[in-house]
């Protein structure tokens, strides 16, 4: 049976990605599991596998190319099998209006004064109905479904139902569209049938809003070129612009007293066993916010697409620089790791985060964040929602200050943490509650071992 | 132009005058002509051998007519609210719509219980829909006409009929007025069992409706066309047993839109079965879920405000496209 390959979608806000090149020429044999190429999505380069066994009989993508979600990039049939010829091989929106166009809707049907639609290539046996599903099994893994409105086509996360009418799949099973890159209009995100027709006329990339100031003439002031985008700077700038404008944040900020903790590291930095790794500050915030998040359950939550959602591990993203964007991997199920396991794996992600060696189900499925800007000095800010989290932690600078103890003016250490939380999620006083907690855990650190 | 309550009048008359075997019997409807005066005068012209005063004792009105209709007769039994055919329901579903089927087909029983629905601060047992029970039975047919016109041919139908015919007529409309056409030489003058008419044609979405929520249909029509652009087509489907499936579903395959209002209860209520059986047939035509406008789930009130509240309305109907676009 013939097989599309389509272009994967690695976490549930990949909307395109590019492929890197192909490891597997036209005419090879492949098995399932084969890697078969390498694609790049906004944040990571990621192999990809077949999901089929057979011969690929054809690549539709050529490599540099950029294409939608769900876009068939090549296919994967029996030697001997009939294989379309009329399939697209030109990468990319708009689809390619065929020149034979199939039988038109009646014109009863078409009483909303729409000009009649050029049919998309015929389906042939290629139907996406008859294959098996290109998700690939770590993508089950993935949480959070569609923030609403997508500005592309629909964003899901794999395994999450498209609803979409019954007219609207009957249209796309006709047309040959996938309903993954179709862009809904209808009530509760329900794809109807004039969603898939727009996207058979390769309406595809129809901003779902208007982007804000857009018609309005700026004066730069000084003649500039725009800049050539990396996919990373276009997913920040998209992301954090989606948050901005979506997300109500308010930000709740509180000062630790750190000696204790300081010390704490100390002593355990010093025990000389072999068997434990270097702990960090950063260890010790990443364990006190997993604490939070079991212990203040409203905070361990997040707003997505029209509800909210409150999760049950304490799964958190990391910001880690780089020099061209950030990357935020998240540390899973912080709750049930021991503290070396955590500070391993904290150290392991930000290590392949730097070289690029990520796997993509380890850039999504956070609850919130961590952000540090300490290192560079700053005494403490307030940080951005990551879409599909519910808060963000930003921490500040460890700064040797004068501290009042009992009257007394001591030296001593302190940090300031801002909260910044989505108030749809939930409210300032839970908030409060939260961070005095993840206070008390800093300024109790044995507390943070146990 | 002709009131409903005339036509249904005009109809009774002229199918007396055509007939010998017709005759009417009901609670007060010689001398004071029926609660609704549909049958006023009628004692005059055809005297009390062939328009019965009953006893108020529905089981017992109905039972005759049964009996009457099996004996060669054209019984048409006057219920003077649908609320009271709560009395007669044992003689309506198991005898007037199982003899036929009990006997072999050596039994007919060419009965019309004329009723009437509605509403209007009329309190909690005399405000009811029960339409959705008699279309319910298998040997009724159901009968809710909207228009004078239909109220006449319909009506003309049901007591040429062989099978037993619940004709329920509305309280609201019996001073609504329209035309009543002259039948063209040599046809009949009646309007077939079991058809459904498109009474205004629209691209975007169907309404059915029938009885009052045709009007409401038709209204929410105008306000959806005018303020929306919304061109919605109206169907009176005007009988509810048997429904004429083929006209609603070539509908709906055009519009791919479907609204049903009625006036029972939401649960349960007619509208609940048909659509079913248009999801049924319609599934994959379907741009949307099927909406439904229907009464209330709550005991009627006396309040004209909280009845305002619980019946259904043009408003609703608009509300109900308007949740599809």
């Amino acid at each position: 049976m013939a097989y599309q390959v389509t272009m994967p979608q690695m976490g549930y806000d990949m909307t395109e990605g590019s492929i890197n090149r192909w490891l597997v020429a036209e005419g090879a044999h492949v098995e399932r599991g084969d890697v078969i190429a390498s694609i790049a999505t906004e944040k990571a380069d990621i192999d990809i596998e077949a999901y089929a066994s057979g011969v690929l009989r054809k690549i539709l993508v050529q490599p540099g190319a950029k294409v939608p979600v769900g876009q068939p990039i090549a296919i994967i049939a029996d030697p001997a099998e009939a294989v379309p010829a009329d399939l697209p091989t030109d990468p990319g929106p708009p689809a390619p209006e065929g020149p034979q166009s199939k039988a038109e809707p009646p014109a009863a049907s078409d009483g909303k004064g729409r000009k009649p639609k050029a049919a998309a290539p015929a389906p042939g046996p290629l139907n996406p109905e008859s294959g098996p599903t290109p998700v690939p099994d770590w993508a089950q893994q993935l949480t959070g479904p569609a923030l609403e409105p997508v500005p592309v086509a629909r964003a899901l996360a794999p395994g999450d139902r498209i609803k979409a009418s019954p007219l609207a799949r009957r249209r796309a099973r006709e047309l040959g569209i996938q309903l993954e890159s179709v862009r809904p209009t209808g009530p509760d995100g329900r794809i109807k049938a004039e969603d898939v027709e727009a996207a058979s006329r390769g309406e595809l990339s129809t901003p779902a809003t208007r982007p804000v100031g857009a018609g309005v003439p700026i004066d730069l002031g000084d003649p500039s070129e725009p800049l050539h985008l990396s996919r990373m700077r276009e997913a920040i700038a998209r992301r954090m612009a989606e948050s901005n404008s979506t997300i109500p944040h308010f930000h709740l900020t509180t000062e630790a007293r750190m000696d204790a903790l300081l010390q704490l590291r100390q002593e355990l930095n010093q025990l000389g066993d072999s068997e434990l790794p270097k702990f960090s500050v950063t260890d010790f915030i990443v364990r006190a916010t997993g604490l939070v998040l079991q212990r203040h359950v409203s905070l361990n939550a997040a707003w997505i697409g029209q509800g909210l959602r409150r999760f049950a591990q304490s799964n958190i993203a990391l910001a880690v620089a780089l020099p061209d964007g950030l990357v935020a991997p998240v540390l899973r199920g912080c709750e049930s790791l021991t503290f070396a396991e955590l500070s391993r794996r904290t150290h392991d992600l930000a290590a392949r985060a730097k070289s690029g060696r990520l796997r993509p189900e380890e850039l999504s499925g956070g609850h919130t964040a961590i952000s540090n800007l300490g290192m560079f000095g700053v005494s403490q800010f307030a940080a951005i929602i990551t879409p599909g989290q519910g808060s963000v932690l930003a921490i500040g600078e460890v700064r040797e200050v004068p501290v009042v103890v009992g009257g007394e003016l001591v030296p001593g250490h302190q940090m300031a943490m801002t909260l910044s939380i989505d108030h749809r999620v939930t409210d300032g006083a839970q908030g409060a509650e939260a961070l005095a907690y993840l206070r008390w855990l800093l300024e109790h650190p044995t507390a943070c071992l146990v | 132009m002709v009131s409903y309550r005339e036509a249904v009048r005009g109809a009774l008359r002229d199918e007396m005058l055509r007939d010998q075997r017709v005759i009417l019997m009901g609670e007060s409807i010689t001398g004071y002509g029926g609660s609704y005066a549909v049958t006023k005068g009628l004692i005059d012209e055809f005297g009390p051998k062939r328009v019965l005063e009953t006893p108020i004792a529905e089981a017992g009105i109905v039972g005759f007519a049964v009996g009457a209709a099996m004996g060669g007769l054209l019984p048409v039994a006057e219920l003077m609210t649908v609320n009271f055919a709560l009395l007669a329901l044992d003689q309506i579903v198991n005898s007037a719509a199982k003899f036929h089927y009990m006997f072999g087909g050596q039994w007919s029983v060419p009965l019309v219980v004329r009723t009437v629905s509605g509403f209007g601060q009329l309190g909690p047992t005399h405000s009811q829909t029960f339409e959705g029970w008699f279309a319910s039975v298998p040997g009724l047919k159901v009968v809710m006409p909207a228009t004078p016109a239909d109220a006449r041919g319909l009506l003309l139908a049901s007591i040429r009929d062989p099978d037993p015919v619940i004709f329920i007529e509305h309280s609201l409309l019996y001073s609504t007025k329209g035309e009543v056409p002259e039948p063209a030489e040599g046809e009949l003058d009646e309007i077939p069992i079991g058809s459904a008419k498109v009474v205004r044609q629209g691209r975007d979405v169907t309404l059915v409706g029938y009885s009052r929520m045709l009007l409401q249909a038709l209204q929410a029509a105008e306000v959806l066309e005018r303020d929306d652009g919304i061109s919605c087509e109206v169907i009176d489907l005007r009988t509810l047993r048997p429904v004429d499936y083929p006209t609603v579903v070539e509908s709906v395959r055009r519009t791919h839109q479907l609204v049903l209002c009625g006036e029972d209860w939401r649960t349960g209520g007619f509208g609940a079965g048909l659509l079913s059986e248009i999801q049924d047939r319609c599934f994959d035509d379907l741009d949307g879920p099927i909406q439904r406008v229907a009464m209330r789930d709550i005991p009627m009130a006396y309040s004209r405000q909280l009845e305002r509240a619980l019946v259904p309305t043009s408003e609703q109907v608009v509300e109900a496209v308007r949740r599809l676009n």
